[in-house]
C-alpha cells in the first residue's frame, strides 16, 4: 500500500514540476524537502540538491513573518486545520532577500488519514531583476496582500457581502449572500439589489417560523433609509428584510456604505447583510418568556389580593406570627382588621410583640395556657382549639378561642404559625340565654306536672275514695307517662349542663360497695314487681373509690333501670371486679332481650332509642346512656357494652381507684 | 296532740293536693297562697312545719324562709320547688331549710321527710 502511494505521488509529481512555471516542493510529514523541482529551486536561489533533506522551514525561514503562515507545511501535524491553502507569503531566498509569493498546498493522507506528505506550490508574484526593486516589490506586495485580505474576508465572511455598481446592479456577491437568499452567485450577477428586497405588500412567511406583514409603512420606511445613505453616504444597523427565492423572507441587519473613486464620484455600494433569523427567534423566545413572566406576576398579585380580602375581610381575628430567632418564641407579624377592632391594636403597635403581649401579666391561667399552647403548637403541631382569656389594649378581658396552623417553608421547617381568636362573648351570651331558657321551661312544665302526679297520688293512694281496677289501670297509665315526662325534662337539663361543661364532678374518696347497696336497695322494689331477681356479685367487702358520690349513683340507677326495663325474666347482676389495676369494673348483666349487633355501636348518642320495645311503663327518653356515659368519661373511666340478642347485654364502665 | 302543717304556694292545686293529703294523714293543716299571708300564718298558726314553694309572687319563699328561720328557729320547713337551678338549692340550704324536693314530687316521698323532719328534734338537713 505504502508503495502504492509513494509512486502515485512520485507520478502526481512528475507530471506537474516539469511542465509549469510554478515552483514545487515536496515535504514528508515532518517537514522534510523530498523533491522540489527547478523552479522552486530557482524562486529560492538554490541548487535542486541543496535543498534535499533540509527541513521546508530552514530554507524559507522569513524573519519577518512567524512561522505561522506557513503553517499549511509547517508544522505538518497541524495540516488537518486546513487541508488546502492559497496565501500571499514573503519567503527569504538563499540571498536573504525577500520573495513575494502566492503558496498554495495541498495535503496527502495514508488510508488511515494520518498526514504523509504535503505538496507545496509557489508562484513568485514579481520577477526580481537585479538589486534595485526593493520599493516597486514592496508596494506591489503590500497591494497584493489588501487584495488578497479582502478576498478572503469576501469569500470566508458568515456575512453575506454584495458589491453593486453606481446604478444598484450586483457586481459582486459573496457565498453567504448567495445561500442567505438561496440564488447562486451566478444568478445574482447584473440583477439590481432592490429585486431582493422586501417590498411585495401581504402577510409573508419567514426563516423565525413567525410571519410579517410588509405594508405600505414598511415600504416608505425603508425608502426612506435608502434616502439616507444617499445623504450620509452609509447606512447602518439597518434591520430589514430580504427575500429568499421561495418567498420566505429573512430578517437581516443592513450595513451600506456608498463606494466613492478618489475623484469622489459614486462608485458603487458595499451591502453587509447580517441574517438575524436566530437572533429573532431568542428576541421572540425572550418576549415569549417576558410576557409569561408577566402573566404570572398578574396571577400572583390576583392571588395575593384574593388571600389579602379573605385575611382582612374576616369576622375573626388572625394573626401571622414569626418564629424568633431561638425557635422558642412566636413573634406578631401581621394582624387583620378584626384583630384591630377585637384587641384594640393598631397594625403598627403590636408588629414585633408576643403573644404575652395580649395576656394579663395577673393572670396566671391564661399565661400557663398560652406557654403550654405555643409549646404544644410548635412541637407537636397540634391545633385543637383552645378557649383563653386574653387582654385588650384597655386592660378589658376578651374570652376568646385560638386555633392555629404552622407555616412552613418548602424544606418543611416551621417559621411561622398563623392563629385565629374567635371571640366567645357572643356565644358566651347566647350559651346564658340558652340556659336561662332552659332552666325557665323546666320551671314551666314542673308546675303543672306537680299538680297532676300530686292528684294522681292522692286518687291512687285512695284519698278521694276507692277505685275500681278498670279506673285504677286508667291512672297508671296517666302516671307512667308523667314520670316519662319528668325524666325527659330532667335528662335535657343534665345533657344540656354536661354539653356546657357546667356540670363539674367533685371527686371525693368515697366506699363503693354501700353505694351499690344503697342503689340496689332502691330499686329492688322495681325488679320485685316484674319478678326479676337483683343481686349484687363481688370478692371485696369494700372498694375506695375516687369519685363523685351523687355521680356514681347516677350511673349505676340509669344502667341498672335500663337492664330492669328491657329484661322480662331472669335476673340483673351487679358484678364488681376489684383486681390490681387502678380502676374497678362495674358489669350490670342482664337476661333480657338484648342488642342487634348493628345498633351497638348507637346506643350511647344522644336521642338514640333501640327499635327493641322497652315495658311500656319505662320507656326512655333516649338520653340516659348518652349522659350516663359522659359522667363516666368525667371520671376519667371508660364505658363499654356487649350483647348477644335474646339473651342478654353487659353494660360495664370503669372508674379510678381512690387510694387508701 | 295534732301537728300544724302550713302549706305555702301560689299554686292552689298543689296546695289543695298536699292539703287534702295531710288532713287524710290527721295533721291539722293551714295554707297560704303568697308571701304576706304566708307570715301572717305562721304568726297566728305557729306551725310545726312549713312547706314551702320558692317562686312565688310579691315575697319570695327564700325570703319567707329567711324571715321565719331568724324570728321562729324551731319552726322546720320542707322546700317544694321546681326550679332545677343548683343555686336555688345552695341558696335553701344556707337559709336554713330542712329539707328541699324537686317538684313534682311523690306524694309519698314528702310524706316521709315531712314524718322525718317533725320526729327529730335536731334540725334535719337532707334533700332530695
Amino acid at each position: 500500500m505504502k508503495k502504492q502511494d509513494d509512486n502515485e505521488a512520485a507520478r502526481y509529481f512528475e507530471s506537474i514540476s516539469t511542465d509549469t512555471n510554478e515552483g514545487i516542493v515536496v515535504v514528508d510529514h515532518e517537514g522534510i524537502i523530498l523533491k522540489v523541482n527547478p523552479i522552486f529551486a530557482e524562486i529560492l536561489g538554490y541548487q535542486e540538491h541543496e535543498m534535499l533533506g533540509k527541513h521546508f522551514h530552514s530554507i524559507i525561514l522569513c524573519k519577518k513573518f512567524p512561522p505561522q503562515p506557513i503553517i499549511s507545511l509547517y508544522p505538518l501535524h497541524q495540516f488537518y486545520i486546513a487541508e488546502k491553502t492559497s496565501i500571499g507569503l514573503t519567503f527569504f531566498n538563499k540571498q536573504g532577500r525577500e520573495v513575494p509569493v502566492r503558496f498554495r498546498s495541498v495535503i496527502m493522507r495514508d488510508e488511515h488519514g494520518q498526514v504523509k506528505q504535503a505538496i507545496g506550490r509557489v508562484e513568485q508574484l514579481h520577477k526580481m531583476t537585479g538589486t534595485d526593486e526593493g520599493g516597486v516589490n514592496n508596494h506591489a506586495e503590500k497591494m497584493w496582500e489588501i487584495q488578497q485580505n479582502f478576498e478572503n474576508v469576501f469569500n470566508n465572511s458568515a456575512d453575506g457581502i454584495v458589491i453593486c455598481d453606481s446604478s444598484g446592479l450586483i457586481t459582486m456577491a459573496n457565498k453567504a449572500f448567495s445561500q442567505m437568499i438561496d440564488y447562486t452567485q451566478e444568478e445574482l450577477k447584473e440583477r439590481h439589489i432592490a429585486e431582493f428586497t422586501a417590498y411585495v405588500e401581504g402577510t409573508h412567511a419567514t426563516t423565525t417560523g413567525e410571519e410579517v406583514i410588509i405594508d405600505e409603512e414598511f415600504v416608505t420606511f425603508n425608502a426612506s433609509r435608502i434616502g439616507e445613505l444617499n445623504v450620509k453616504g452609509y447606512i447602518s444597523n439597518w434591520e430589514t428584510y430580504f427575500v429568499k427565492k421561495n418567498k420566505v423572507h429573512v430578517p437581516v441587519e443592513a450595513t451600506i456604505s456608498v463606494l466613492k473613486d478618489k475623484d469622489d464620484e459614486r462608485r458603487g455600494t458595499v451591502v453587509i447583510l447580517r441574517d438575524i433569523t436566530k437572533r429573532r427567534k431568542t428576541d421572540d423566545e425572550l418576549m415569549k418568556h417576558r410576557k409569561q413572566l408577566e402573566g404570572s406576576v398578574d396571577n400572583l398579585q390576583e392571588a395575593k389580593d384574593y388571600l389579602e380580602n379573605i385575611f382582612e375581610g374576616s369576622a375573626d381575628s388572625i394573626i401571622v406570627l414569626d418564629l424568633s430567632q431561638d425557635q422558642k418564641r412566636l413573634v406578631i407579624r401581621r394582624v387583620n382588621s378584626a384583630f384591630e377592632h377585637l384587641f384594640g391594636y393598631k397594625k403598627e403597635e403590636i408588629f414585633g410583640q408576643g403573644l404575652d403581649t395580649l395576656i394579663s401579666p395577673d393572670n396566671h391561667e391564661a399565661k400557663e395556657k398560652m406557654v403550654i399552647f405555643q409549646a404544644n403548637f410548635l412541637n407537636k403541631g397540634e391545633t385543637s382549639p383552645v378557649a383563653l382569656d386574653m387582654i385588650a389594649k384597655n386592660g378589658n378581658e376578651i374570652s376568646v378561642e385560638v386555633s392555629g396552623a404552622l407555616i412552613k417553608n418548602n424544606q418543611k421547617n416551621t417559621i411561622g404559625a398563623e392563629l385565629i381568636f374567635r371571640d366567645l362573648r357572643q356565644r358566651r351570651k347566647l350559651e346564658v340565654m340558652k340556659n336561662e331558657f332552659l332552666f325557665n321551661i323546666s320551671h314551666e312544665l314542673r308546675t303543672p306536672l306537680a299538680s297532676i302526679k300530686g292528684s294522681l297520688d292522692n286518687l291512687l293512694d285512695g284519698i278521694a275514695g276507692e277505685l275500681n281496677d278498670s279506673q285504677e289501670e286508667y291512672l297508671e297509665i296517666i302516671n307512667n307517662e308523667s314520670d316519662r315526662l319528668v325524666r325527659l325534662i330532667n335528662d335535657l337539663l343534665d345533657l344540656n349542663k354536661l354539653e356546657v361543661d357546667a356540670i363539674k364532678i367533685i371527686p371525693q374518696k368515697i366506699e363503693y360497695i354501700s353505694i351499690v347497696e344503697q342503689v340496689i336497695q332502691s330499686l329492688k322494689d322495681l325488679a320485685d314487681n316484674k319478678g326479676l331477681l337483683l343481686s349484687i356479685e363481688t370478692h371485696s367487702p369494700e372498694i375506695y373509690l375516687k369519685a363523685d358520690s351523687d355521680r356514681v349513683n347516677q350511673i349505676l340507677v340509669n344502667l341498672i333501670c335500663n337492664g330492669i326495663n328491657f329484661t322480662q325474666q331472669g335476673e340483673i347482676n351487679v358484678v364488681i371486679e376489684d383486681d390490681d389495676s387502678q380502676v374497678v369494673v362495674t358489669r350490670i348483666q342482664d337476661t333480657g332481650i338484648g342488642i342487634p349487633p348493628d345498633e351497638l355501636g348507637k346506643v350511647f348518642d344522644k336521642f338514640y332509642q333501640l327499635k327493641r320495645k322497652a315495658d311500656e311503663k319505662n320507656r326512655g327518653t333516649g338520653l340516659g346512656l348518652a349522659i350516663t356515659k359522659r359522667f363516666v368519661e368525667l371520671h376519667g373511666g371508660s364505658i363499654w357494652v356487649k350483647s348477644s340478642e335474646g339473651k342478654g347485654s353487659e353494660f360495664c364502665f370503669s372508674l379510678p381507684k381512690g387510694g387508701c | 296532740m295534732k301537728k300544724r302543717i302550713l302549706i305555702v304556694d301560689d299554686e292552689i292545686n298543689v296546695v289543695k293536693i298536699l292539703k287534702d293529703r295531710f288532713v287524710h294523714l290527721e295533721y291539722e293543716v293551714e295554707t297560704a297562697s303568697d308571701g304576706q299571708q304566708a307570715l301572717e300564718k305562721v304568726a297566728d298558726f305557729s306551725p310545726h312545719l312549713i312547706i314551702l314553694d320558692i317562686r312565688m309572687p310579691k315575697i319570695s319563699g327564700l325570703e319567707i324562709l329567711g324571715r321565719v328561720k331568724t324570728t321562729y328557729p324551731h319552726i322546720r320547713i320542707l322546700v317544694i320547688t321546681a326550679s332545677q337551678k343548683d343555686d336555688t338549692h345552695t341558696a335553701c340550704m344556707e337559709k336554713g331549710a330542712d329539707g328541699f324536693i324537686l317538684k313534682p314530687f311523690k306524694t309519698r316521698e314528702i310524706i316521709e321527710k315531712v314524718e322525718n323532719i317533725i320526729k327529730s328534734n335536731v334540725p334535719v338537713n337532707t334533700h332530695e
